[in-house]
């Protein structure tokens, strides 16, 4: 047990240390694959064991006994809430889509015939949901489901629709929804380190760019945007006067992405010098174990 | 403290689409047209019904006639799109949300940022070379 502590400790010192260097090389790239591969690989480190014992001296706080234990104590409670809310909200979304939500056959075709064209052998189930949210794919991989809004769906057009069910399939290509589990369990166990919220805010905003760059290479880049804006223009119709943002920054960040969708900028797939840095990145990280004076 | 008008439930949206087609209009007209066998017991359903639609502030009683007529205080639209608004709260409720890729991860964009990423677009459109 101590030396699980103890690797996980150390885990996240490294994740910290390496944190600002890996932020400001994505910014210098901004290519959105290596942002996502990058932050993922931090993820990664958190919760791998040394691969290969490197050792690397840091001096170590000493704490008292008494101390120690009442931190480690506060780590585990909130490792143990974490896991409660998130499988609360689990419980509560599977409900709340199951009846409120339905498989409607004749969306279902549209899907499966773009699945198709993807190459994708079994698509994820289409839900049509009675409610103001943005498209969503949901679940971890056994029985993934394209959430999609109702309402939305009967205003936009054919290729509209087309261009927004590839987006999700680009998600459901490309795993994202392993990734989801990932950060579930990091932001579990490492509930306290700024780094986990972080990486999952970095690594969601560059899937978005992929899955992007994944449907203007599918779709004409206008109808795409006119999709977004379609979406946009939905879910603000709220009869909630305030408006709110995810974060301040908000129409920054969609104008960068429509741009980068309309000039068809970015890629999602990781050029070899993009797998290069990648190699070499976990190369040098993923073994690293300081040892403790 | 009155619930609100977004918590109408499948039974009382049945009685409020009834009056949102005839309008003004009394107990007996809503059973005959919900419930066309018309027992004691389905008219009981439609008192209770109307009772709690009004305690919403969804509907208004001319007590000033007899039998008493029914007519709505909210529109369709209005009710529709809180309740969209309603399940989508519970549905995403709170911040995290474990398992979910979002095509928008935003609550709301107001409508003169919507118009200018617009014009953005349209721009791009005409000079994709200018970015």
């Amino acid at each position: 047990m101590t030396s699980v502590i103890s690797t996980a400790i150390s885990n996240a010192l490294i994740v910290t240390c390496l944190a600002p260097i890996v932020c400001y090389g994505c910014r210098r790239s901004r290519c959105a694959a290596l942002t996502h591969s990058m932050w993922i690989v931090l993820l990664v480190k958190f919760l791998t064991p040394p691969l290969l014992t490197i050792p690397v001296v840091l001096p170590w706080l000493h704490l008292s006994h008494v101390l120690t234990q009442q931190l480690l104590i506060t780590w585990a409670s909130g490792t143990c809430l974490m896991t409660l809310i998130f499988i609360r909200q689990i419980i509560r979304f599977r409900q709340i889509l199951a009846t409120r939500s339905l498989i409607d056959p004749t969306a279902t075709r549209e899907l499966e015939e773009i699945g198709q064209r993807l190459g994708v052998s079994k698509a994820p189930q289409l839900r049509l949901f009675d409610g103001r949210v943005s498209p969503l794919l949901w679940g971890w991989g056994l029985r993934n489901a394209i959430v999609f809004p109702r309402s939305l769906w009967e205003r936009l057009s054919l290729q509209e629709r087309r261009s927004l069910l590839t987006h999700e399939l680009g998600h459901h290509i490309r795993g994202d929804h392993y990734v989801r589990m990932l950060e579930i369990v990091c932001m579990c166990v490492y509930w306290w380190h700024p780094v986990v919220w972080c990486a999952r805010y970095r690594i969601e905003e560059a899937e978005e760019t992929c899955c992007d760059a994944f449907v203007v290479r599918h779709e004409p880049s206008r109808t795409y945007a006119n999709a977004i804006m379609a979406t946009l223009d939905f879910i603000s119709e709220s009869p909630c006067k305030t408006v709110t943002y995810a974060s301040q920054l908000a129409p920054a960040s969609l104008q960068k992405r429509l741009t980068a969708v309309m000039l068809r900028s970015q890629s999602e797939r990781l050029s070899r010098i993009g797998w290069l840095t990648l190699f070499v990145f976990c190369l040098l990280l993923l073994p690293l174990h300081p040892v403790f004076l | 403290m009155p619930r609100k008008a977004s918590d109408v439930t499948d039974a009382e949206l049945a009685v409020l689409q009834v009056l949102w087609e005839k309008g003004t209009t009394t107990v007996r007209d809503i059973v005959a047209i919900l419930y066309p066998a018309g027992t004691p017991s389905d008219l009981a359903t439609v008192q209770k019904l109307l009772k709690r639609l009004e305690n919403k502030n969804c509907i208004s009683r001319n007590r000033s006639t007899w039998p008493h007529e029914f007519q709505p205080a909210i529109q369709r639209d209005d009710l529709i799109s809180r309740r969209l608004q309603t399940t989508a709260n519970e549905l995403c409720e709170g911040s995290i949300l474990p398992l979910l890729t979002q095509l928008v991860q935003l609550k709301s964009v107001s409508a003169e940022d919507r118009a200018a990423l617009r014009e953005i677009l349209d721009d791009l459109d005409k000079n994709p070379q200018k970015s």
